[in-house]
């Protein structure tokens, strides 16, 4: 049977159309303590992102984003090659790495990762990519490590997971960056 | 059109109950953390059931290399190939695991290659459970989606039109394929289909 050719082959793929959300449907998200950070489709960041406002990435980011008390959302251009930890994460990009949040992971059509998420709310929209591991548990290991001291939000009772990924990212107008981040950007 | 008759004239989309699956579920405490391995690809009433359990759920999303696996020339070839979509730190023993429909489109001996990599991760008493075309003499020639929908109900999608040939594997002739494990029970769907479990024995 190796090497042998199937007439009947198949790419099972039914996930491969990549929509672009649109703009205008962004709403507001999880609160923040003071405004959101946008990372543009045109920035490049390497290196280690820190703060306490909300971010939005919409360019390239490698290494690691903390913003434990706020948001993160991959935008739908944005490429992140990372270890993120959150409170919130909603993935309309590409993501490969690792993905920890407190609260809740919102993976919609558009996203394409590869890597392990965790957090105790996990939604994914139909037609998301994805090969890696979803780790739903409140008491991981890696809850506990990304956010030491702090427990993570409890799991609703049975019945109760929201499966819903209607939940918009946050989302600001503000393009300062992080103040407390340390990185190496470029532009192209 | 009934639903067996969805399942075997391509597109289609269709709930069906699925005893077998749902006793894996009802054995599940949401007390207990549980690993589950769905060959599939993610889907949301996958993610939303399991969800609701301490789980860590793992997507190999495996349809995505039928063509890769049938090209390979030797099974260790196509062993390497799965390996590769394991997620890393992936040592944790699995409660069950998900064979959704794929193994419809996987020769005995691709089977048997996909299971050399997995079979052995099944916790002692795990289950592997899948669902296999048998009645229909024809099923669509790309894999569906399979996700669950509801207690104990999967539904069945497919957008292919085009035909090809079901293997329609016996209990018996699965069990050879599938290093270790046993077979438990088969169920004929309301579809057509049959739902086989397996389980790796009790240490």
């Amino acid at each position: 049977m190796f090497n042998k050719k199937d007439q009947t082959e198949a790419n099972g793929s039914s996930a491969a159309r990549v929509d672009r959300p649109d703009p205008a449907r962004r709403e507001s998200g999880p609160s923040s303590s003071g405004g959101s950070a946008v990372i543009g489709a045109s920035i490049h960041v390497d290196g280690t992102l820190r703060g306490e406002e909300d971010l939005l990435i919409e360019g390239k980011v490698k290494g690691t984003v903390e913003l434990r008390k706020n948001s993160v959302t991959i935008g739908p251009t944005g490429e992140v090659t990372a270890d993120v930890v959150a409170h919130t994460i909603f993935v309309d990009g590409s993501m490969d790495g690792t993905l920890v949040a407190s609260e809740r992971i919102v993976i919609r059509k558009s996203a394409r990762i590869k890597g392990s998420i965790a957090a105790p709310r996990v939604s994914l929209e139909d037609g998301a990519q994805f090969n890696g591991s979803i780790d739903m548990d409140p008491e991981t290991d890696a809850l506990k490590k990304a956010f030491a001291g702090k427990n993570a939000s409890p799991k609703p009772a049975r019945q109760g997971n929201d499966a819903r990924s209607g939940d918009a990212p946050a989302s600001g107008s503000a393009n300062k960056p992080d103040s407390g981040a340390k990185s190496t950007a470029r532009q192209n | 059109m009934g639903a067996a008759a969805q399942s075997a004239h391509g597109a289609a989309s269709v709930t069906v109950r699925c005893p077998l699956f749902e006793s894996i579920i009802e054995r599940f405490d949401v007390e207990r953390r549980i690993v589950v391995c769905d060959l599939g690809a993610a889907r949301r009433g996958t993610v939303a059931l399991f969800g609701e359990f301490r789980c860590r759920l793992e997507i190999l999303a495996l349809p995505d290399l039928l063509a890769p696996l049938k090209a390979c020339e030797s099974p260790r070839e196509a062993e390497e190939l799965v390996r590769d979509r394991v997620p890393s730190g992936s040592d944790e023993p699995i409660d069950a695991m998900l064979c959704w429909n794929l193994l419809n489109y996987l020769s005995p001996e691709l089977i048997a290659a996909v299971m050399a990599v997995l079979a052995g991760r099944l916790a002692s008493g795990g289950f592997a459970h899948a669902l296999i075309e048998y009645s229909s003499l024809q099923m669509p020639a790309r894999p569906g989606v399979i996700s669950p929908n509801g207690a104990g109900q999967l539904l069945i999608e497919s957008d292919d039109d085009n035909l090809c040939p079901a293997p329609r594997y016996s209990l018996g002739a699965l069990e050879k394929c599938l290093s270790g494990l046993k077979s438990e029970r088969a169920m004929l769907l309301g579809n057509g289909m049959q739902e086989y479990l397996f389980r790796r024995p009790p240490d």
